[in-house]
């Protein structure tokens, strides 16, 4: 997962690959900004002692290590301090990089004294600021000579020349000065042996420092450092080996062996990371926090010592607590690797350079081949040469270098050197090293100690290195500024080497090896010291040596290399030889050359076949032109793309009749392939319209053909099956021909080419009045209306559309034909021409043709939309037409066309029984025109068809068409053949005006809203049951019902104000079926049961002979029947038995509120006026009424009927008069219950109320 | 419990008419004279009257090919819909009447079509028994809500967009769901063809009315009805709808009065005469961009304009040659729109 930008910044910055600093300079990077916050105030790195931890080894500007030696020879002449060797500097500290990172000391002379004082014990004094950078570069040595000092008070207390030391810059050029400074190694008695007294006192701290606390737990900011890098054993040491020896510093968090990224070899290097919460549970977890440390700086510490081997190897352990160092490292090497690849063939080599892969061949056990200069050195990255520096410096013993500028360090090499022999043997190189890492020491070289700079040698012969030390050689030139004296001393008897004309470059002669930095130093020294006598004993005959690509070098090494072996010589050019082979074997560049050419030519050859070859076979396998055989799709549009822009009548026109001839042919063989063929017709038209097609011409065609007819099929076979099978894409594609035309003949050059069809109009009209064509024709109808008025006009226009077909030449016949004439045409066994008839009828029956004219012609037109596309697309053309056509089949609702009944989907293209399924609009025509045969019987049938309206852009109204079609059909489903189901029982009144709001207001017969209305369809459906479905319809209407009429009531309720409780049992509606017999037995029991409980009750009451209301027994209540009121189809609501009821029973008592008559008279008004149409009020007698309308049980709901169901009687009961409701006849769940009403009979009509029972006996009438 | 009675108004939000109306109720009428609007004369208004509508024929919208049933503008006031019986809905620009589109695809002629409260779908009913919803600017058809077993004949969107109310020739309402194109609701309302529908501001009430002289107030949520209002005379009630406060009903019957309702009272406050409206639905409206004025067409094909207070015609505009349909005006500017039976639309605007 890629990190959020925020995090992933911050993640990237701290990332140890691309930080070049380590922990410990991060610690250190705070001062600097306190430094360059505070330029002019010296900030006081703090102490070493605290800093300890991110003391000194790798505490050193990576990047200026890393820069090859020239660099850093400008490096050193900067007043900044540079690298350090990182082995034994224990000197140095983290204030080194913030001195350098701050930059303020550029003014601050270095300290010569401190300098001086800056022994191993250097980390426990504070440093002053003032001082750290000369001293560092005293310290460096190496490189440190930017300044020299011309006072010190420290050393010359005697002369009062102020307490500051003065400086003087040394600059490159500078030549040696009159005043040289004064060594104070000199003045040392026993310098060589070490013994320099120690400077008693110590610097004071300019400023407080800043208190540092040991890490625990409270502490903020990184850890201090647990990992160490482990690098300088040899990388063929295991793992294993490594680690053994690193495991008694502390238990491993992590432990990495670091490999070439490339060859996965071991580096010699390793990263070890000790864990920090130790293993040790018993201690505290402060202390654990630190134990990684802890270990981690044990290591560092002996490894500074010497003590730690990995085999036989001292390593060199380094603090790398974000692995940076390591991951420098290795990019240093993966650097220094390319670079050596780079390098190899350079021509001044003179060793065998070390090849780049770790393992090297071992190198040639005859003696080198002689060196001019150091180029092992030179080719080597400065991770190597830090190495031998270091390894150099760790085993001093084998080789001794001689600095007075690395004082510390030199010092106690030099001393332990003057004692040892130098074994300078180590004629090994670099690669040497590097491919051997020789499990004793490496023998160390001289020459890459010396690296990549001039030096002066100064032979064994002349200066006795037994009998004068370095130390003399420094001193006799210290006028001149070099950087180390080297020592060598060879077991080799000089007479040999003396009997030889050796170059010293060629062996590390014993001799003094003085280096320099620079050549121009080098000469200068050369130039005045050489030939001089030292010592008066000594004469010191120098000899002069520069790097390899120093340029005043050049010929210095043409010399020496003329000199050289000619053994070695050929030896070398062997190699050379050798070398190059291999090179060219391996060459990537050669081989990726050669892959390309191969690949180039490849597709070269692939190109031709497919675009030239391919093309021309494909155009000779043209059938055109093999005047036989329909042309392959592909031709055919690439022929009509051409004919498009450049119109070759005459040859269009030939090939036209040869494919004439080949329809004709095809039709009388019998071919199933009728509408392959003729499709081409139609752009033959257009051709002949344009030119001169006259009736002669077509006849002499027609002449033609039978003669053609015997040619053979010379049709490539799978152009025929393409035609097979593709029918109807040829189909349409002829149409599409057919629609180019229509719409104008240079469709690839406009989209709708409206000025184009003008031209052809005017031609038309100009020329060729009687022969235009047919598009000219039917613009021309579209334009001027007042054309086609006359239906002669249409007619001849329409024949000379089909006249204008050289392929039909049967057609010219046809001119002054009648319906009879064509049907006689039509008498071809031909299923395309039963369609037509078919369309035909079906067109005449609905004498609608004015509309299917319009309909067809546009059809057409809207096939031509494809075709105006695909002028712009032309290579996806066929696919596109494919699909356009496989799409199209198209049954949609018209809505002219098809008179407004629904048109139901059905999924499969219909084409057998088309004239029955489909409807007959713009798809269906499309779908039953499939080729230019149709078209023209079609247009022949409907050529009296005058078109209704001015439909305007033609391809634009079809669009239109289409759309609204599919809209209808809720979107989607375009272009689906439809079968015609008119909905069964649909109510369908048509409103001639359009809609039923521009019909206005009339009164909608009760009967009709039978027909449409739920409730009463059900109903009706209830009394003429038709067989199972309607049944089925009827459950299911049931169902429906009995679901929603859980809200209609309660809206009737709160409607009509009734607060009647009968709502629950309106909605405890379910289907009772129980026998009636059964049901008859049950009613009779519970009568017999409730007569005893009644007269139960009536004894008990006379008993108590009280008249007590709590006791009063509702009889009538207990005999009810379970009834339930629903939606009726009489009236609003109904009253429905729920089980069967026999004859004679009481169903319901009819209950409300009983009042006089002024009241009810008084409510009626009221509820008339809040209109509440439907009247509750049931009369008892004179003077009473029962109003049921706000209070009252559902009885109310009783419908009125002419020949009703029940009776309602009025009964008294107990001295009451009630009125109950009896069953007339046996009555069947179910069923609706009705009684007359018994309205008194009104005179007025207005007022007469409809009675809509729909019962056989009924009146018309309630009242 | 007095159903009667609903406590507080169904539209709390306020409306500029708000203030305006109740405050002039029971005041007596001013002295102007205003005769009634006869066939051929033009109606008098009052002199002194300064504020009275002027408004003028700015554009005709021809292309529908049968009578305008509909027209609406959207209701960010852009658009003009036409609805027509040729089976199409047009798409105009309201301020420069140029057309725009045509949606296709109903079966049958249109009664009415309702905008959504954004503007980018219309709602229309159809004599085909469906409504259809339409994104208007692609033509495409977005839902066909089936189940009328007749004429859908009114409809209406809610003001979230989330709901469509329709009536029916079937006597029923049904409520619709926008985003599932199902039914949620079928109130059994009338007992003859829903001529009307019409949501309050807050959509928390539909009204409804029909040709069985009843205007039903229903409670959207639950599908109680909440009030049946009826007339003296009973006669068939074209259309109703809420005035913009939603506190009033203006309400159009086919005695040739045009009623504006206090629901909560249960009685008709106002009656405004003059047109001629006693077969077709003229659909009135509200006038609200400057002065209030109830709108409608007559059967004579002019459009006539009453004060809302005074109930005196205060403008008639003369200019179709056939019923006025439908009227509407443009939420925000002085701009009317007017169609009816001879196809053509015309837009009018305030000089």
């Amino acid at each position: 997962m890629p990190p959020t930008s925020r995090t992933g910044v911050h993640l990237s910055s701290s990332h140890p690959s691309s930080s070049y600093r380590d922990p410990a300079s991060r610690k250190s990077s705070s001062k600097t900004d306190l430094a360059t916050f505070f330029p002019d105030r010296v900030v006081v790195p703090t102490g070493p002692r605290n800093d300890r931890y991110n003391a000194p080894l790798n505490h050193r500007p990576a990047g200026v290590d890393s820069r090859p030696p020239e660099d850093q020879e400008s490096i050193s002449r900067s007043p900044h301090p540079t690298s350090m060797p990182s082995s034994s500097s224990s000197s140095v500290s983290s204030n080194a990089s913030s001195a350098g990172a701050s930059g303020s000391s550029r003014s601050s002379p270095p300290d010569e004294h401190a300098d001086d004082g800056n022994g191993g014990d250097s980390i426990s004094r504070p440093a002053r600021t003032a001082v750290q950078k000369p001293r560092l570069e005293s310290v460096l040595g190496l490189h440190g000579k930017s300044y020299q000092i011309e006072y010190d008070p420290d050393l010359d207390k005697t002369k009062s020349r102020g307490k500051e030391p003065i400086y003087r810059k040394k600059t490159s050029s500078s030549t040696p000065v009159a005043r040289r400074a004064v060594d104070p190694r000199n003045l040392v008695a026993q310098y060589p042996s070490g013994a320099v007294p120690r400077p008693r006192r110590r610097l004071h701290m300019p400023t407080l420092t800043v208190l540092k606390y040991a890490f625990d737990s409270n502490s903020v900011g990184p850890r201090p450092p647990s990992q160490v890098l482990v690098s300088g054993f040899s990388r063929l040491t295991k793992e294993s080996v490594v680690a053994m020896q690193f495991r008694e510093y502390g238990e491993f968090e992590n432990f990495a062996m670091q490999k070439d990224p490339i060859t996965g070899a071991s580096l010699g290097m390793c990263l070890i990371r000790f864990r920090n919460a130790g293993s040790k549970k018993s201690e505290k977890k402060s202390v654990d926090l630190l134990a990684g440390h802890a270990a981690a700086k044990r290591a560092v510490k002996d490894a500074h010592l010497g003590k730690v081997k990995v085999g036989f190897d001292s390593v060199t352990v380094e603090f790398d607590d974000d692995a940076s160092l390591c991951a420098r490292r290795i990019d240093e090497l993966a650097r220094e690797a390319t670079k050596q690849q780079q390098k190899q063939p350079a021509p001044v080599q003179t060793v065998p350079p070390p090849p780049p892969s770790p393992p090297p061949p071992p190198p040639p056990p005859e003696s080198p081949p002689p060196s001019p200069s150091p180029p092992p050195g030179r080719s080597r990255s400065p991770y190597y040469q830090q190495h031998s520096r270091r390894y150099s410096r760790s085993r001093s013993r084998s080789l001794t270098p001689v600095s007075s500028r690395s004082r510390s360090r030199d010092r106690y090499y030099n001393s332990d050197d003057s004692r040892s022999p130098s074994p300078s043997r180590s004629r090994s190189h670099g690669y040497r090293r590097r491919a051997q890492p020789p499990p004793p020491p490496p023998k160390d070289d001289l020459f890459t100690r010396i690296g990549n700079r001039p030096y002066i040698f100064i032979s064994d012969l002349y200066v006795p290195v037994d009998r004068v030390y370095t130390a003399d050689i420094k001193d006799y030139l210290r006028d001149y500024d070099w950087v180390q004296v080297y020592v060598v001393k060879d077991t080799l008897p000089l007479k040999y080497e003396t009997s030889h004309r050796y170059h010293p470059k060629q062996r590390e002669l014993s001799g003094f090896y003085v280096v320099f930095d620079s050549a121009t130093e080098t000469k200068a020294c050369f130039r005045h010291m050489d030939g001089r006598t030292m010592d008066r004993r000594w004469r010191m005959n120098m000899q002069i040596q520069f790097p390899v690509d120093d340029q005043d070098d050049r010929r210095l090494r043409e010399r020496n290399r003329e000199r050289s072996d000619s053994r070695v010589k050929t030896d070398k050019d062997d190699a050379k030889k050798v070398k190059a082979k291999s090179v060219r074997q391996a060459d990537p560049v050669m081989d990726a050359t050669t892959l390309i050419l191969k690949e180039l030519q490849e597709a070269l050859r692939k190109d031709i076949k497919e675009r030239i070859t391919l093309p021309a076979i494909y155009d000779k396998l043209d059938p055109a032109k093999l005047r036989a055989g329909t042309p392959s799709p592909e031709a055919v549009k690439t022929e009509r793309i051409a004919t498009s822009s450049f119109p070759e009548v005459k040859d269009e026109h030939k090939v036209d009749v040869a494919n004439v001839e080949e329809n004709n042919l095809h039709m009388s063989t019998g071919v199933k392939q009728f509408s392959g063929k003729l499709p081409l017709l139609p752009r033959f038209k257009k051709r002949n319209a344009e030119t001169t097609s006259t009736k002669a011409q077509l006849l002499s065609n027609k002449s033609l053909s039978p003669s053609a007819k015997g040619a053979g099929m010379s049709r490539p076979m799978n152009h025929q099956l393409n035609d097979y099978v593709s029918d109807e894409e040829d189909v349409a594609e002829m149409d599409d021909k057919v629609d180019d035309e229509l719409i104008g003949k240079h469709v690839s050059h406009q989209r709708k080419d409206e000025p184009r069809i003008e031209i052809d109009y005017s031609e038309a009209d100009d020329e060729r009045e009687d022969e235009t064509d047919f598009v000219t024709k039917f613009r021309q109808l579209d334009k001027n209306r007042e054309n086609l008025e006359d239906d002669v006009n249409l007619k001849d226009f329409v024949v000379s559309g089909e006249e204008s077909e050289p392929g039909k030449v049967d057609d010219i016949v046809m001119t002054n034909i009648d319906e009879e004439l064509i049907r006689a045409a039509e008498t071809k066994p031909s299923k395309k021409r039963k369609q037509l008839t078919s369309i035909e009828k079906q067109a005449e029956k609905k004498r609608r043709k004015k509309l299917v004219r319009i309909e067809f012609t546009t059809s057409e037109e809207d096939e031509a939309t494809p075709a105006t596309t695909v002028s712009t697309e032309i290579k996806t053309e066929p696919i596109e037409r494919i699909d356009q056509e496989t799409k199209i089949p198209p049954e949609e609702h018209d809505f002219d066309l098809v008179d407004e009944s629904y048109w139901k989907p059905t999924s499969t293209l219909i084409v057998d029984n088309i004239e029955a399924e489909t409807v007959f609009d713009l798809d269906g025509v499309q779908s039953i025109v499939s080729d230019a045969e149709d078209l023209k019987y079609f247009q022949i049938a409907l050529e009296d068809v005058k078109p209704a309206l001015d439909i305007g852009n033609v391809i634009f109204w079809s669009w239109q068409q289409k759309e609204a079609k599919a809209n209808f059909f809720d979107g989607g489903r375009r272009g689906v053949s439809r079968k015609l189901v008119r909905p069964e029982d649909e109510y369908e009144r048509i409103n001639a005006s359009g809609s039923a709001r521009t019909e206005g207001y009339y009164r909608i017969p009760e009967t009709e809203k039978t027909e449409y209305l739920e409730h009463r369809k059900r109903l009706r459906k209830k009394k003429h049951p038709d067989g199972d479905t309607a049944n089925g319809v009827l459950n299911g209407d049931a169902a429906d019902t009995s679901g929603r009429a859980g809200t209609p009531v309660d809206h009737d309720t709160a409607n009509d104000g009734d607060a009647s409780t009968s709502t629950t049992l309106a909605l405890a509606s379910a289907t009772l079926d129980a026998g009636a017999e059964k049901d008859n037995i049950s009613s009779r029991l519970n009568r017999i049961n409730n007569r005893r409980l009644a007269a139960d009750i009536n004894l008990q009451k006379q008993m108590l002979s009280t008249d007590n209301d709590v006791l009063r027994f509702n009889q009538l209540k207990k005999r009810k029947k379970p009834v339930r009121f629903a939606r009726s189809a009489i009236h609003n609501w109904g009253l429905y038995a729920m089980e069967n009821i026999p004859a004679n029973d009481m169903i319901i008592e009819y209950v409300g509120e009983v009042v006089r008559q002024p009241v009810a008279d008084m409510r009626e008004r009221r509820y008339l006026k809040n209109g509440i149409g439907s009247s509750y009020l049931f009369r008892i007698d004179e003077s009473t009424v029962v109003d049921a309308t706000k209070r009252g049980g559902i009885a109310r709901f009783i419908n009125h009927c002419c020949t009703p169901s029940c009776t309602a009687k009025i009964i008294k009961v107990e001295g009451q008069k009630r009125i109950v409701i009896y069953a007339l006849r046996d009555i069947m769940a179910n069923e609706e219950l009705t009684y007359d009403y018994k309205f008194e009979r009104e005179v007025n009509s207005d007022e007469r109320i409809p009675c809509l029972c729909g019962s056989s006996g009924c009146k018309g009438f309630l009242n | 419990m007095d159903k009667m009675d609903l406590d507080g108004p169904a539209d709390s939000s306020g409306d500029t008419t708000d203030s305006e109306l109740p405050s002039h109720y029971g005041n007596a009428v001013p002295d102007i004279s205003v005769t009634k609007a006869s066939a051929n004369a033009k109606p008098v208004v009052a002199t002194e009257r300064t504020d009275l509508p002027k408004y003028v024929l700015q554009f005709v919208l021809e292309g529908h090919r049968a009578g305008v049933t509909t027209v609406k503008f959207s209701a960010d006031g852009r658009w003009i819909a036409t609805s027509s019986a040729d089976k199409t809905i047009k798409i105009w620009h309201a301020e420069n009447g140029e057309y725009e589109t045509t949606i296709e695809g109903h079966g049958r002629g249109i009664n009415d079509i309702a905008w959504s409260p954004d503007s980018n779908m219309l709602a229309s009913a159809s004599d085909d028994k469906t409504v259809r919803i339409w994104n208007v600017m692609s033509g495409r058809i977005l839902r066909t809500l089936r189940g009328h077993t007749n004429y859908a004949y009114s409809v209406d969107f809610n003001p979230k967009g989330n709901l469509i109310a329709s009536g029916s020739f079937d006597e029923s309402i049904k409520i619709w769901d926008v985003k599932r194109g199902v039914c949620l609701r079928t109130l059994p309302a009338h007992s003859d063809p829903v001529s009307a529908v019409h949501f309050t501001r807050d959509g928390t009430m539909i009204v409804s009315c029909s040709h069985d002289g009843q205007i039903r107030l229903w409670d959207t949520s639950t599908g109680q009805c909440l009030k049946t209002l009826i007339e003296d005379n009973n006669s068939p009630v074209s259309c109703v709808r809420f005035s913009p406060n939603g506190k009033y009903l203006l309400s159009g019957t086919l005695d040739s009065a045009v009623r504006l309702w206090d629901y909560l009272k249960g009685r008709c406050v106002k009656t405004y005469q003059g047109h001629k409206n006693e077969k077709f639905i003229c659909v009135p409206t509200f006038s609200i961009t400057r002065g209030v004025w109830v709108v409608s067409g007559s059967e004579d094909g002019r459009i006539f304009f009453w004060d809302v207070q005074t109930k005196e015609v205060v403008q008639v505009l003369d200019g179709h040659k056939d019923v006025v349909l439908a009227v509407d005006a443009h939420p925000t500017k002085n701009l009317l729109v007017s169609a009816g039976l001879d196809g053509v639309v015309k837009i009018w605007i305030e000089r």
